[in-house]
């Protein structure tokens, strides 16, 4: 197995954000994209934001026409710190109109050959607010896609039109969905319509539409979002295979019901890897206010009990801006510490996408996840930049150290 | 200097200062040592890993540097890159070829260094990427043919012109080297003029150049003799001439392909071999005459099936020793008329065999060098010859050593007085572009003198002498129908123009009778050589059309350290002679006395 096949998680840093990258280490080196978040800032490249979508495209492969693809783009939920940059680097819209062959490497629109969404969280999110544009576009394309799939019947849909409906909707509105329709709990390991052999996750949530209008209430306020808990293993034999949970901005009431539903088969939700729900957000394990409560705040035991469920030297990552002792929340320096227990009782380590200025990236270890650092070479550096490129130009244009003409002497 | 940082110290700042710039600025990852030592073929001490997106694809770029810097450049190594030669200045290992290699770096400013080259890198890999250095495989064509030699294949020396049509061409076959050249002479000459009369060197094969339209990218480059076959059809008679190779009893043949590149012409070479086929029992079978009765199949035939083949062919490499690549690489204007140029040398000593040297390089074709002298031990310090031709014929073992080292070039000897050579074989002196008279004897002088104006021929004669010391020297060129040596010496030898004074006598005498020298070492002297050579040039290269006196004056120290002054006469109340060092050029003006040209 070589080193560039290893089944990684990469989590870009977006400060308060999701961006995460599965890359299994099949032989189709398999990607999945949970969420994004490219800030317009991430794409000047006079900005000193890190440009993740150079990140990101970095790690992509081409296909036969040259395009960067994702097998397949999981969003968790439609909130614009999950959604942001979609409608400019990933192309929605039928595959055949495809528009972007001619155009450079780096402009082309990243090709999504299956979409994972839930109607039911953009249901619930719309509810309370107004959606962003890139959220009403993927929210559009997935509709699209399953409108492809109803049409014919399932069957023949190819890459670019496919998709994977998390969760039922409500109003029986996906019961004709079946071969695309994932059920809460149910287990799948199809990715882009081929099971992979690396790959097996459980939709935990959303959780089912409630008949109980305060319930549904509840659920809606509590950033109703995908809950999956993904099994990961790199192609060796005997297979070593590590959880990572990942739950968008889930908060309390949601982590509550869950571990009321799975206490007595606890193992539903243990992981080797979390991302902390909602970036590290207070919110995620307390019904108070941080701000208004910091350390006198209670946290719930029961939503705790859910998110503690790490196995040995099992990681947390918060993908955030770097957690400060103050009131801010997400991310919550009191959420971090609770964070800190956890692994802490594990042996394992807590991470933050805000402490370093690099994409953090983990690969499947003896025990647990392993980061790699500098120490272990990524295969994925920072990039530098076009623009930092002809900054340094510029520079030394003013100041050469390098002498390119001019008199030189002989001998 | 107690003060100066030590070169270690030096170098662990640069480190550290292109490491933070590395890290913080770029972002890039620092190489464990062992793996950037590991490097065959490097040296390289350290190395940061980073990505850059050109223009297509994001690409892992490794920076190193090795134990010279910041004294030395920091080497790019491209490390998710296309199969070696699909880009042009990316060599095997990968490492980018950004310069030539030697330019100067401001080695205070360790990261401004890397800095700089980072858009050099950039813009190289843009340009890979969007195919628009492709054509840099043809203009630097013979740096991509020697990275895809055959192994075991002996290196081909060319004496060929540089240029087309396709023509039939000789070539020798050595076991260290092989040799092509327009005729069989000129191979072998050449081979005589290198290594002497050996027996090997006296037959050559018959080849052939094929000068294609342009120089071959690597997608090109022919594996097999089909690929070869392919080649003979898109140049004029390319399939004639590979029918008169076929009729020959060989079993392998080799072929020089030629193309004129933006920086001038190149060459390469490949070796086809005739395969033995053989049939299912093993049996050799004659696939040449199949169909035909022995000696009636067509030569074209044959050699379509001996050179249409699936037979693999050695890619072997071609090294120019023509005179127009030795003297001046293509660009020296001057060597049209100096190659073909003859100059005669009386007097082979410290002035004569020096001047033949320097002439062999410039690229003077043709040599004779007379000199009746024996080498001796004493001549050594001061004579191109060592010690290893002590004893021997000056002008011979001159003639021997200038052969090997120039064969492209001729050079004879006549082991003879001037008087000698005037008496038995004139016609050698005639039939010369320019004599140079580097005796100082005014007997030999005046005599030569006096035959050169009775003759007029050559065109040009050169006199050239030093002062004491070799503190001042002399050369005066005698054109034809101006002023003659004589006129400005008196009838017993002494020249007008004198530069320098001596209270005593300056000659040294050997404890043996006749054996005077002056004292005067090889870097005093190597001015009036220089002086004496330039002239030498310019009379064969038409630019002195009057009889001319060059004179050097040497630099005041060593005369005066020597124990000479200026002459009145030389300074004549011009005080800005008083420094010495410099050259100057006069007329050398008739005397309408002369008794010799008059």
């Amino acid at each position: 197995m070589s080193k560039e096949r290893k089944t990684t998680v990469t989590f870009f840093p977006v400060d308060n954000g999701d961006m995460t990258l599965i890359a299994l280490g099949d032989a189709a080196e398999t990607k999945i994209l949970i969420d994004c978040n490219i800030r317009a800032a991430a794409d000047d490249p006079e900005d000193a934001t890190r440009d993740v979508g150079k990140d990101l495209r970095y790690r992509l492969k081409r296909d036969g026409k040259g395009r960067p693809y994702v097998d397949a783009f999981l969003q968790t939920h439609p909130d614009q710190d999950h959604c942001r940059g979609i409608a400019k680097h990933f192309y929605l819209g039928v595959p055949s109109e495809y528009p972007d062959d001619k155009k450079k490497d780096g402009e082309k629109r990243i090709f999504i050959r299956e979409i994972w969404s839930s109607p039911l969280v953009f249901r619930r999110a719309s509810k309370d607010n107004k959606l962003s544009q890139d959220a009403l576009d993927f929210n559009a394309e997935a509709k699209r896609r399953v409108k492809v799939n109803r049409d014919k019947k399932f069957a023949g849909v190819g890459d670019g039109d496919r998709i994977l409906v998390l969760g039922e909707d409500e109003n029986g509105k996906t019961d004709d969905l079946g071969p695309i329709l994932i059920k809460i709990d149910e287990l799948f390991s199809k990715i882009n319509g081929a099971q992979n052999m690396l790959f097996q996750a459980r939709l935990l949530a959303p959780l089912p539409i409630s008949d109980k209008e305060e319930e549904e209430e509840l659920l809606s306020k509590n950033h109703s979002s995908v809950i999956v808990n993904i099994d990961l293993a790199d192609d060796v034999s005997p297979r070593n295979w590590r959880r990572f949970l990942t739950g968008g901005d889930a908060e309390v009431a949601i982590w509550e019901r869950l571990w009321d539903k799975h206490k007595k088969s606890p193992s539903v939700l243990t992981y080797d890897m979390m991302q902390t729900p909602h970036h590290c957000s207070w919110h995620s394990l307390s019904y108070d206010s941080w701000s208004e409560k910091r350390y006198q705040g209670k946290v719930s035991p029961t939503a705790k009990s859910a998110l503690s469920q790490i196995r040995s030297s099992g990681c947390i990552i918060s993908s955030s801006c770097p957690i400060k002792d103050d009131d801010n929340d997400p991310p919550c320096y009191g959420a971090k510490l609770e964070y800190e227990k956890i692994v802490k009782g594990a042996k394992g380590t807590f991470h933050c996408t805000g402490d370093v200025a690099a994409p953090l990236e983990f690969v499947i270890a003896e025990e647990g996840w392993e980061e790699l650092g500098a120490k272990k070479l990524t295969g994925a550096p920072a990039i530098l930049t076009s623009g930092m490129i002809d900054a340094m130009g510029a520079r030394a244009a003013e100041a050469a150290a390098v002498k390119k003409e001019g008199n030189r002497r002989y001998a | 200097m107690p003060d100066a940082q030590p070169l270690a110290e030096r170098r662990t700042n640069a480190l550290a200062e292109l490491d933070r710039f590395l890290s913080v600025e770029c972002g890039a990852v620092r190489l464990p040592e062992p793996d950037v030592r590991a490097i065959p073929g490097r040296h390289f001490v350290a190395g940061w890993q980073l990505a850059v997106q050109p223009a297509i694809e994001t690409r892992r770029l490794n920076i190193y540097v090795d134990a010279l810097f910041p004294f030395s450049m920091p080497r790019f190594l491209l490390v998710d890159r296309p199969a070696f030669l699909t880009w042009p200045h990316i060599e095997k290992d990968g490492v980018l070829c950004l310069s030539d290699g030697a330019l100067p770096l401001d080695c205070s400013r360790p990261s401004a260094i890397v800095r700089d080259l980072f858009p050099m890198a950039h813009q190289l890999l843009s340009d890979c990427e969007l195919g628009k250095n492709r054509e840099d495989f043809r203009s630097e064509f013979l740096s991509y043919w020697n990275w895809k030699l055959s192994p075991g294949t002996v290196t081909l020396y060319s004496l060929l012109t540089p240029g087309g049509p396709s023509r039939p061409i000789r070539i020798w076959r050595g076991e260290k080297f092989s040799v092509a050249g327009e005729d069989q002479s000129a191979v072998l000459d050449w081979l005589r003029n290198l290594g002497g009369p050996q027996k090997q060197f006296d037959v050559t094969d018959l080849s052939c150049l094929f000068w294609l339209e342009k120089p071959l990218i690597p997608d090109e480059y022919p594996d097999l003799s089909s690929d070869i076959w392919r080649m003979a059809n898109s140049v004029p008679r390319g399939i004639e001439t590979l029918s008169d190779l076929a009729s020959t009893e060989r079993r392998s043949w080799p072929i020089v392909l030629g193309a004129m590149s933006p920086h001038g012409p190149c060459f390469a070479a490949v070796e086809m071999t005739r395969s033995s086929k053989t049939d299912v029992l093993g049996r050799k079978v004659d696939f040449i005459n199949k169909g035909f009765r022995p000696g009636h199949v067509p030569q074209k035939l044959i050699a379509q099936r001996i050179f249409n083949s699936a037979e693999p062919v050695s890619r072997t490499k071609v090294e120019r020793v023509d005179a127009s690549w030795i003297h001046g690489r293509d660009h020296d204007a001057r060597q049209s008329i100096l190659r073909d140029s003859r100059v005669a040398i009386i007097g082979c000593g410290a002035i004569g065999a020096p001047v033949a040297c320097q002439l062999a390089m410039a690229g003077v074709g043709d040599l004779l060098l007379i000199d009746p002298e024996l080498l001796t031990w004493s001549n050594v310090g001061r004579h191109p010859l060592g010690a290893d031709a002590v004893s021997d014929d000056k002008a011979f073992a001159l003639a021997k050593k200038l052969r090997s080292s120039f064969p492209h070039s001729c050079f004879d000897s006549r082991v003879q007085t001037f008087g000698e050579v005037l008496l038995k074989e004139p016609q050698i002196l005639t039939n010369r572009d320019l004599l140079l008279c580097a005796t100082g004897i005014w007997t030999v002088e005046s005599s030569m003198n006096a035959w050169h104006q009775s003759q007029g021929a050559p065109r040009h004669a050169i006199y050239a002498w030093t002062e004491p010391h070799a503190c001042a020297g002399h050369a005066v060129a005698v054109a034809e129908a101006s002023a003659c040596l004589q006129c400005q010496f008196s009838p017993l030898g002494d020249s007008k123009v004198v530069v320098t004074d001596w209270p005593q006598k300056t000659e040294v005498q050997e404890p043996a009778c006749g054996a005077v020298y002056q004292p005067y070492g090889p870097v005093e002297l190597s001015w009036t050589v220089a002086l004496t050579s330039a002239l030498v040039l310019d009379c064969l290269l038409g630019k002195i059309p009057e009889s001319t006196h060059r004179i050097w004056a040497g630099p005041r120290q060593l005369l005066s350290e020597a124990g000479g002054t200026w002459t009145k006469e030389w300074i004549n109340g011009k005080v800005e002679r008083e420094a010495g060092a410099f050259q100057e050029e006069r007329p050398w003006p008739k005397d309408t006395t002369c008794p010799i040209c008059n």
